[in-house]
């Protein structure tokens, strides 16, 4: 970030609500507007006019997201070795883990139509040594295929292109001609597994019309705000790199989310926490440590994305499940959801259907005069009307709290999963929920997971935009080097990382940014013979911190048994500029403004630093509502969060 | 059922399914090999004190149903000790049984099952039930590496492991560990996969406990039965769709691998109004090869196959089974008696079972039954000695088409039915083994045609850098997978091998050879058949 820029926003596009924050010197202002879901920059532009306009706008985008979900890419075509043009079909040959009783399993998103598969006469031997050359008349041969179809964008992805990237740079070369864009394996992902990096660089070309004109738009539409993009692992990208590495964008919201979950936990010097985000039709859930969790992949509608990612796991349960009674009798709740529209019945846009949400309003979580976003008002006498449909002749109330008890279930379920499977135990961790509607189930879910301490950060329901605003640029390269420890892994891999190392700082200068930049160099390592690796950071000691990580992560180690290094990954991070949010509360005793059910409400603006409440209590504030149960207390922290404990 | 245990059977569901989920994850992260780790080749459930399904976790649908046998072998054998005696005086507490004798309570020797009491940790000390997982071993001795060549003899097969205590009260019992790894060729592989297992098992029983710590054990026992009743109730319910009557239906294999052909798997299928009857009565006597499935591998094909057809599928528990009965014949095909040998039953056998009882309740269910996935798993070995010296086995089933249905065409490429495990990618294939992939690539033109068509096999052709030997165990190669209605039948799947030149060699559908230097294995595996042709 330069000096000039004195003024940041931080925008996020939501499916309902575009959230914004704007840092000007040490006054924070925030807004919140209505998303254009078919021109999303429109919200964006707006919610910054509003706010005044800034030097540096950080942005977090659906865009890429949502064009992978809908598996609406351009129309790509796809060049890879001969004899497998397939590769994107077979994908790893299982069907999707929803299908395995499934009469008739879905085929697999293969991206590409085979007319646009082209085969080249060419091949690799896994160390890059060349056992079919690449003749100059095979890459003319290529290149007019290809102009031939008239694709919008053109992947490149040959067989152990990690290890030599000279077939597919020649064919770069020709095909940069065609003037579309074109994007080569190894350059965007030179990891080995072939369909994962065919998948990931296909997925990217089919991405980058679309992101480029979204991203040239906005800029204009912004002037002279610099635009720069959130990317899935956390860091921010500026506008020059995200448009030609588009995948990288796939997780941009939540990555905000989770930097601000990271801020708040500093600030109360909590190590590790659960953060939870109900949205509409789904809940993200995220183990917060003091080094980011980095997945290698993400998945995105079932297709496994290899670029580093937050880990992030999406349950399919959120404010819009709908519940019903299966033909045996028993509840569910989802993962049919009403969405944001015509979404809960209580909205009073025609749903009928009883939902999740529609059951914490009728048991007073959510205050009745609560408007969504401060604009959208309720209709509270939907609610019970809707649960009844479950079953006339039972209370709405028992209704409610029997749908949300079954919802609870199954986010436990879900919770418990991910930690397990990282290798992590929630208990002792504080949960910090955010969104609109985490606040409301915090309480029950730390009792069903056993935690102590909840922590609600400041203007939860703005925290992915926030987070931003705590977020430096990086950029993370990657390359899979494939060495045992006997064959010199080390030097090899040591090179390479100065190579990368040089790459990602000479990229972020050309974007204007200066030094000194922070550098991490990590290598994933495996025993030989093993399918996966573990990432540890890259010194001359690489073994003995891998046979150390091996024990911890998988309860055993083997010792001296030979060990490969497989993939050597950099991050460089521009300096933190981290601004310190202003401190921001009201005065004197707590006073209830109402009462929702049987519990009293209280603005969170009102209350004081080191004011306490008991529950049951709510609490409400521009962009959420948090519902403090019975036997919880509730401290405003001396920085303004409040704390939850039992 | 009223609110209160429509929401309490709700919550207990996702408690225990989500106890069996956390089950797999240990065991993938604890695991030790790639089969398990990667490909995922495992299972884990809970079980209640009479050992009855509680819940699985949706791994393996050739593990459903299969497990509760498993368990009652444990529970009766004197080798593994009688947990139910032992509760009364608290002494069974982490007792840990493994078994994978195909007949007594296993399914095929890779399989190693491991059964354990779940006790509770606080005041009270009664039994809460039973956890435990099944795990694919990559190799557990036999004739050749990876114990999953076609053998005449169960004994060639690999180790065979009774139902057995491999540790008991926290202390192991070091002479049956020994025992297993000198029966192995990759003993500390095997060793790391049971650790893997006893803590998965352990991570069953911590959460078992507190589940029922929290609902206070008489309410817990009652809404396990309240359980049972619901997946009861879901499954009877969706037996209301089928038409009622007595339906027959039959399917061939192609052969065992050691002289007998055209091996015939009879159905009778009986539909009544709250019962379905398997009845596998009339197929053929066992066989000399290694195609041979006992009768746990059967039932789980069936149970598959009416899930299959269920919506809403009910809970996968007890309950289920309990309108299900599976009739076979000892000494069949389908229930195998000792000394047959079985490697080929669960992942070839069991494919074929599965296309006879969907062929039945298509008659039951007309227009909702697809045509014919590939109807196997092609099975194939390759090993040998790699030039730096190092002993090498590649183990690995290819996908194929699955049939067409009334919905869409057969996806292509794909693994069906019984079985759902990840390739292992080229490039990692190529940097691990002393073998070229000069193709892989979807087989144009074997999906059969139809108003949908089915989807297209494989090619998988694979040359070796170094003198190996080779294994194969497939089907389909003979008989084709069949069609929907008039819709056409998939393409039969061949097996070549190719010499460095010349024309190429046909091989059988099972068998075992050597490679020599430069020679190449090219498998096509079979599409799957279409549904109904258009009319003109």
């Amino acid at each position: 970030m330069t000096r000039k820029d004195t003024t940041v926003a931080a925008i996020d596009v939501g499916g309902t609500f575009t959230d914004a924050v704007l840092l000007r010197g040490r006054v924070l202002a925030r807004c919140k507007v209505p998303s254009t879901p078919d021109d999303p920059g429109g919200a964006v532009a707006e919610a910054l006019q509003r706010l005044g306009g800034a030097s540096l706008l950080i942005h977090g985008t659906t865009v890429a997201t949502n064009a992978l979900l809908e598996g609406k890419l351009a129309r790509i075509a796809f060049v890879t070795t001969a004899g497998f043009r397939d590769v994107l079909a077979i994908g790893r040959q299982n069907r999707a883990p929803e299908d395995l009783y499934a009469l008739e399993p879905k085929q697999r998103a293969e991206l590409v139509p085979r007319e646009l598969r082209i085969e080249c006469d060419e091949r690799l031997e896994p160390n890059g040594s060349v056992a079919v050359r690449l003749a100059r008349k095979e890459i003319t041969r290529v290149a007019e295929a290809v102009r031939v179809l008239q694709p919008q964008a053109v992947a490149v992805c040959l067989l152990h292109s990690y290890a030599n990237p000279m077939h597919e740079q020649a064919l770069g070369r020709a095909l940069r001609k065609l003037k579309i864009p074109v994007v080569l394996s190894s350059d965007l992902a030179p990891e080995f597994r072939e369909y994962e990096r065919s998948l990931v660089t296909t997925a990217n070309a089919g991405l980058m019309p679309k992101l480029q004109s979204y991203i040239a738009k906005l800029e204009a539409k912004v002037k002279p705000a610099r635009v720069v993009l959130m990317h899935s692992a956390g860091g921010w990208l500026p506008a020059e790199i995200a448009a030609i590495e588009p995948v990288k964008l796939a997780l941009s919201g939540p990555a905000g989310g989770i930097a601000g979950v990271r801020h708040a936990l500093d600030a109360e010097s909590i190590e590790t926490g659960v953060a939870f985000d109900i949205g509409g039709t789904s809940t993200d859930v995220s183990l917060v440590t003091k080094t980011p969790l980095l997945r290698a992949e993400t998945q995105i509608a079932d297709l496994p994305l290899r670029t580093p990612s937050l880990d992030i796991h999406t349950i399919g349960a959120g404010g819009g499940s709908i519940a019903y009674l299966d033909a045996g009798g028993a509840l569910h709740v989802g993962p049919e959801s009403a969405g944001a529209d015509p979404g809960p019945a209580c909205y009073g846009r025609g749903g009928k259907q009883p939902t999740l949400t529609d059951a914490l309003l009728v048991l007073g979580r959510i205050p009745h005069d609560l408007k969504l976003g401060g604009e959208m008002a309720l209709h509270p006498k939907l609610a019970p009307d809707a649960l009844k449909r479950l079953d006339k002749s039972a209370q709405p109330k028992r209704l409610a709290d029997a749908i949300v008890r079954v919802a609870l279930a199954g986010i436990e379920r879900a919770l418990r999963r991910v930690t397990v499977e990282r290798g992590h135990s929630v208990e002792g961790m504080a949960l910090v929920p955010f969104g609109g509607a985490g606040g409301m189930l915090a309480c029950d879910l730390a009792e069903l997971l056993g935690i102590e301490t909840i922590l609600v950060p400041h203007d939860p329901g703005l925290l992915c935009a926030l987070g931003m605003l705590h977020t430096p640029a990086s950029r993370d390269l990657s390359r899979t080097v494939l060495r045992r420890e006997s064959d010199d892994a080390f030097k090899t891999a040591n090179a390479v990382a100065k190579e990368l190392k040089a790459r990602a700082e000479t990229e972020l200068r050309d974007c204007g940014l200066r030094g000194p930049f922070k550098t991490q160099l990590t290598v994933d390592a495996r025993y030989v013979g093993q399918s996966f690796e573990l990432n540890v950071p890259l010194r001359k000691s690489w073994k003995t911190e891998f046979v150390k990580a091996h024990e911890r992560q998988f309860y055993f180690d083997r010792g001296d048994a030979p060990a490969e290094i497989v993939n050597v990954r950099v991050r460089v991070e521009a300096k933190r500029t981290a601004p310190g949010l202003p401190i921001e509360s009201g005065k004197g005793r707590p006073a209830p403004v109402g009462r929702s059910g049987h519990a009293p409400v209280y603005e969170r603006e009102a209350l004081a630093i080191g004011a306490k409440l008991k529950g049951p209590a709510i609490v409400t504030e521009l962009s959420s509502c948090l519902y403090l149960k019975a036997g919880w207390k509730l401290e405003v922290t001396g920085v303004g969060q409040l704390r939850l404990h039992r | 059922m009223n609110l209160q245990t429509a929401t309490d059977i709700a919550v207990l569901h996702h408690a225990l399914v989500g106890v069996a989920e956390e089950m797999g994850e240990a065991l993938k992260r604890a695991a030790y090999s790639p089969n398990i780790k990667e490909r995922r080749d495992y299972s884990c459930a809970l079980f209640d004190k009479q050992g009855r399904l509680l819940a699985q976790a949706a791994h393996l649908p050739v593990h459903l149903g299969s497990m509760p046998a498993s368990v009652e072998a444990v529970l009766n054998s004197p080798y593994s000790l009688n947990f139910n005696q032992r509760a009364t005086t608290g002494l069974g507490k982490h007792s840990y049984a493994v078994v994978n004798d195909p007949y007594r309570g296993g399914t095929h020797l890779p399989d190693i099952t491991m059964v354990a009491p779940a006790f509770s940790y606080g005041k009270r000390s009664g039994l809460l039930g039973y956890v435990a997982n099944r795990a694919h071993h990559s190799d557990i001795g036999g004739a050749a590496p990876g114990s999953m060549s076609p053998q005449t003899d169960l004994m060639a097969e690999g180790l065979v492991i009774p139902p057995i205590l491999i540790e008991e009260g926290d202390n192991l019992i070091s002479p049956v560990w020994e025992l297993i790894k000198a029966n192995t060729r990759t003993p500390e592989e095997r060793e790391g996969d049971l650790w893997a297992q006893i803590a998965a098992c352990d991570r069953g029983m911590y959460r078992l406990d507190e589940i029922v710590e929290r609902h206070g054990q008489a309410k817990y026992e009652r809404l396990c039965n309240a359980l049972f009743l619901h997946s009861a109730r879901l499954l009877r319910e969706n037996l209301k769709s089928l038409k009622r009557g007595l339906f027959k239906a039959e399917g061939l294999m192609d052969d065992d691998g050691a002289g007998t052909t055209d091996i015939v798997i009879r159905l009778k299928l009986t539909v009544a109004r709250d019962k379905l009857v398997f009845d596998f009565g009339a197929s053929d006597a066992q066989v000399r090869g290694g195609i041979n499935a006992v009768r746990a591998v059967t039932q789980s094909a069936a149970f598959y196959s009416v899930l299959c057809l269920c919506d809403p599928r009910p809970p996968i528990n007890h309950g289920c089974f309990e309108h299900i009965d599976v009739i076979t014949k000892p000494g069949t095909v389908v229930d195998a008696r000792r000394p047959a040998p079985v490697a080929g039953g669960n992942v070839e056998t069991s494919q074929r079972i599965v296309d006879v009882c969907l062929a039945a309740l298509a008659q039951a269910a007309p227009g909702r039954v697809p045509a014919q996935s590939q109807g196997t798993m092609n099975n194939l070995t390759i090993g040998g000695v790699a030039p730096n010296g190092e002993q090498f086995t590649y183990y690995e089933t290819i996908a194929g088409g699955c049939g067409a249905g009334a919905a869409r065409d057969g996806a292509s490429g794909t693994h069906s039915h019984m079985t759902n495990t990840l390739n292992t990618p080229v490039e990692a294939l190529e940097h691990a083994y002393p073998l070229r992939v000069e193709e892989y690539a979807l087989r144009d033109g074997s999906g059969g045609e139809g108003r949908h068509r089915g989807g297209d096999g494989v090619i998988r052709r694979i040359r070796t850098l170094v003198p190996a030997q080779f294994g194969l165990l497939t089907e389909r190669r003979e008989h084709p997978p069949q069609g929907a209605g008039n819709g056409n039948p998939g393409r039969q799947g061949i097996n070549q091998l190719r010499f460095v030149d010349g024309e190429p060699e046909v091989l059988p559908a099972k068998c075992s050879g050597h490679l020599q230097l430069g020679e190449a294995i090219d498998i096509r595996t079979p599409g799957g058949g279409g549904w109904n042709r258009r009319s003109r």
